[in-house]
């Protein structure tokens, strides 16, 4: 009996230690909560999205926050000219102790005056008589200083092709009758009689003025063709843009005392589908004068500016056109008119300077302009991830609406899955705009995007994604806006988590 | 994430208590065949006077403020814990208990009138106060709390020690035997939270997430707080840690004929001084998570690449530190018990049991009943109301084959029957050889 009972209290032990077993081992739990949490949130003005697009545009910000694009270059051009081109620089022989040689520079110009930069005044002469001669030449029309030009020259007996020189630097020259009037006066030594040479030439080389008036023929000056890269119009014209107030100023500066006229051989843009669009206008056809300074304002730099814009050429339509360089080809025709009663002056400095300016004020109106980014996707681990819900909230101070659609692919390159059902989701509406394209209320759109438990499973084998978003104005592009500096976007995405634990 | 789930099912089915403090158990008290409820009082000898080699044996005291029935269901046939239902039954902060002893050796040598004792225990013990938020977020997440702030701040304190004990017995005369126990304490690991603040507001419309914190973690003898639970440990740092303490136990015992008289502290002055790998983590102040500030618009690299764990880190401003040495404290408990033997084979016992740890206190009542059915078998029953719960009924059997002994106790027989009815459970199994 007691062997029994004993048998019993152990039975009873064991099940009481069988019963004691904790029983985790068999728990399941049943839970499926749900996490919302803030994943992003940034915000950035148009000025900041803008800056660093492109490193060849400079942007300028209005103080009203007018954002223009703009572009410039400059060329400078001096004139070939040469009035001196005609004048002998050969020895010229002097028949008499007075003698004219012509000074008179072929294509009808005309100097009047010149102040010589440089050059020189040779001599030949030889002495055929029996005893040393003093030589003194002279050019009445040539001073320094106040002095005239002269020369001494010691001639010893039976001397013959002696050489001498005189440096022109300083000497100013009147030339009213385009003649230089050459005298010398050789006397002998030893008397002091007056003799009359055998052999006495002159010659005139090197000559450069520093200043020369007179009339200058119509000449041309060429400015070499140039062009000016404007892709970063290209990057923001994809799609139907049209830029409302583009425009192109030109500021020729000029130096010459000379009537000067603008003429322009070439004036196109190279479109992104290699097409050529030529400029047009009035400026284009007829070119224009030029202001320059004016006899009594040597050493003056006039300028003129030269505005094309929407009123006066088709730069809308060029500007709209994805032009990805402007190629321009711009001359200056000297006395266009050829009046000959016009003195004009040139300068060693004087030049022919262009500066040209393309501004895009980011205005204007925008359909279907398109982005595409291709970037490499590797879902994150989704062990417990049931589903996602996620939350974009767009605070829009632009006149832009964006859309959004993600393509997701595998490795093979096919399509597993999209971001959103419809072609195009709008993520951010664009804010209502006043007549001049300016925001007067931003917008603000919520967008959710959910994430189903076949959706996960699908984007697992995703490798890439595609995004593509595309832009339109106001009104389905219809409506003109201006981009300002301080306009800003802001999003935020949340996402609700729900999970499975 | 999964062990902290682990850790809410673990203390949600087996764990309640009503107080924030450790339960000692009831039943061993009443044990005095088994050399162990001279584990309540160094004065308890074996009435036979015996030795006794004790084989590893383990006890462990979980409780709850729910039963597990109330928290789950069977769902293809497994119990399926429903974060739901705890939420709704959740009170504002729920606190939660447990501990564990596993002795490993022990050593009783009995004389005439001298026992001297020798044993080694590795005991854990975990205090935990939950929010009901925290639950909340479990159950629903935070899109429940969108707009609301939800209260995150739970405490915890977890301790994990072992003890070298060597105590001794003495019986001065046929009425009065008076014990003493020395107890060296190594700390193996401690986490406790002494600050505890945690508010979370979500923002109800871009989930914008805002931290109200101020809570200091700290760890000790963890390489890093991840490392609880999984730390690698030497026998060094588990019997003669560098993180030493010291303890005592104090009692005695008088008898009169059949009536007998016991008393007893437990853990007198124990202290752990933890030196080794002091770790603090720490937050206050009030932050804000609004999420990654990419400048990239409609970019996916800037979504998901960044471990959420991480971000709500960074977002929490967590800082770690260490600081100087700290000591604990563990409870101090008190035994005063009351036998009387109707009759050799039946003995009637009372005791009133108290426990004390960081001002708070905590006393116990309990009557047993204890059968010598014979010198094989001894069986005990046991009614105590324990702090408020007053449906607590123990029992303990002890049989003996041989030099072989067998015992086994629990204070809830209850959840024994159906562990998942019961709000808490607690037992004790082990072997001796007596000789």
């Amino acid at each position: 009996m007691k062997t029994r009972a004993s048998f019993l209290v152990l039975f009873l032990f064991i099940a009481f230690v069988y019963s004691c077993r904790l029983p985790i081992e068999d728990v399941n739990t049943s839970v499926e909560p749900e996490f919302a949490l803030p994943l992003l949130e940034t915000k950035t003005t148009v000025k900041e999205m803008l800056e660093g697009i492109d490193s060849t545009v400079s942007l300028s910000f209005g103080t009203d926050g007018q954002i223009t694009a703009q572009f410039s270059t400059t060329a400078l051009s001096k004139s070939t000219l040469d009035p001196f081109d005609g004048i002998p620089s050969s020895f010229v022989p002097l028949m008499d102790t007075a003698f004219s040689i012509p000074f008179a520079p072929p294509g009808g110009l005309k100097i009047l005056t010149v102040d010589f930069k440089k050059g020189m005044t040779q001599f030949l002469v030889s002495n055929n008589f029996n005893e040393s001669l003093t030589v003194t030449f002279r050019i009445p029309q040539m001073t320094k200083n106040g002095a005239i030009f002269q020369k001494i020259i010691n001639l010893p007996k039976g001397v013959l092709g002696q050489k001498d020189s005189l440096d022109l630097t300083g000497y100013s020259f009147v030339n009213p009758n385009d003649a230089v009037k050459v005298q010398y006066d050789a006397r002998k030594n030893s008397n002091n009689e007056r003799v009359v040479l055998t052999n006495a030439q002159i010659a005139f080389k090197g000559m450069q003025g520093k200043y020369i008036k007179g009339y200058f023929g119509i000449n041309r000056f060429d400015i070499p063709k140039d062009s000016l890269n404007i892709a970063f119009i290209d990057k923001l014209t994809r799609g139907e843009v049209r830029f409302s107030e583009p425009k192109i100023t030109l500021i020729l500066e000029n130096s010459y005392g000379i009537p000067v006229r603008a003429r322009v051989n070439t004036a196109e843009v190279m479109t992104a589908d290699k097409k050529r669009i030529a400029l047009s206008g009035s400026f284009v056809s007829n070119g224009t004068d030029l202001n320059y300074p004016a006899i009594n304002e040597v050493g003056q730099m006039k300028t003129t500016q030269i505005t094309l814009d929407k009123s006066n050429s088709n730069l809308v339509d060029i500007a709209s056109s994805r032009p990805m360089s402007f190629v321009f080809d711009i001359d200056g025709i000297i006395n266009p008119d050829g009046n000959r009663n016009i003195t004009g002056f040139m300068l060693d400095t004087s030049s022919f300077k262009m500066k040209m300016n393309i501004d895009v004020p980011l205005y204007g109106t925008v359909k279907g302009f398109e982005e595409r980014d291709t970037l490499s996707f590797d879902m994150p681990s989704t062990d417990n991830l049931k589903s996602a819900e996620f939350k974009i909230i767009a605070d829009n101070g632009t006149g832009l609406n964006a859309n959004l659609q993600a393509y997701f692919l595998d490795a093979s390159n096919h399509i597993v899955d999209s971001l959103f059902t419809v072609t195009n989701q709008t993520i951010l509406k664009a804010a209502a705009v006043d007549a001049n394209g300016k925001v007067t209320t931003p917008a603000n759109l919520t967008t959710f995007v959910k994430v189903d438990e076949a959706k996960i499973l699908r984007l697992k084998f995703a490798k890439k994604a595609i995004v593509k978003y595309t832009f339109s104005t106001v009104n389905n592009g219809s409506t003109p806006v201006r981009l300002l500096s301080n306009q800003e976007i802001k999003i935020r995405i949340g996402v609700v988590l729900g999970t499975r634990l | 994430m999964k062990r902290i789930v682990t850790l809410i099912i673990i203390f949600f089915n087996l764990l309640s208590v009503k107080t924030a403090q450790a339960q000692h158990e009831i039943e061993l008290h009443f044990m005095d065949s088994v050399s162990q409820s001279g584990l309540t009082n160094p004065a308890f000898r074996l009435r036979s006077g015996k030795s006794t080699y004790s084989l590893p044996g383990v006890s462990y005291n979980v409780i709850s403020p729910y039963a597990g029935s109330q928290l789950s269901f069977d769902k293809e046939g497994k119990r399926t814990l429903d974060f739901k239902t705890v939420f709704n039954i959740a009170k504002p902060v729920s606190h939660l208990y447990g501990n564990f002893e596993v002795q490993a050796i022990g050593l009783s040598l009995g004389f005439k009138k001298l026992t001297v004792s020798f044993h080694n225990s590795i005991k854990g013990n975990t205090h935990l106060n939950v929010s009901k938020d925290l639950i909340g977020g479990f159950a629903y997440g935070n899109r429940s709390y969108l707009g609301k702030t939800m209260n995150l701040g739970s405490g915890f304190n977890a301790t994990l020690h072992s003890e070298l004990g060597l105590g001794a017995a003495y019986k001065i005369n046929d009425k009065i035997t008076v014990g003493a126990r020395i107890k060296r304490l190594s700390g193996i690991a401690n986490i406790a939270t002494l600050k505890q603040k945690v508010e979370l507001y979500t923002d109800s419309v871009d989930y914008k997430l805002s931290f109200n914190t101020d809570f200091d973690v700290r760890t000790y003898g963890l390489k890093t707080f991840e490392n609880f639970g999984n730390g690698t440990y030497t026998l060094g740092d588990i019997f003669i840690s560098e993180n030493g303490g010291w303890s005592f136990d104090l009692g005695g015992t008088m008898q009169w004929n059949k009536l007998r008289i016991d008393a007893s502290v437990i853990d007198l002055a124990s202290s752990i001084t933890w030196v080794k790998d002091i770790k603090t983590y720490s937050s206050s102040g009030k932050y804000e998570y609004t999420g990654s500030k990419s400048d990239k618009f409609f970019s996916f690299e800037s979504l998901g690449e960044k471990d959420i764990q991480d971000t709500l880190k960074k977002a929490l401003n967590v800082q770690e530190g260490t600081t100087a040495k700290t000591t604990t404290k563990l409870p101090l408990k008190t035994y005063l018990g009351l036998t009387y033997n109707i009759t050799e084979k039946i003995r009637l016992g009372f005791l009133m049991y108290n426990e004390s740890w960081n001002g708070i206190s905590q006393t116990d009542f309990a009557f047993n009943t204890t059968f010598t059915l014979s010198k094989a078998v001894q069986l005990g029953a046991t009614y105590s109301a324990r702090a408020g719960n007053y449906n607590n009924v123990g029992v303990h059997a002890v049989f003996k084959l041989g030099p072989v002994q067998l015992y086994g106790a629990t204070d809830n027989i209850l959840a024994v029957v159906d562990s998942y009815k019961a709000k808490s459970t607690n037992g004790r199994i082990g072997l001796n050889i007596i000789f």
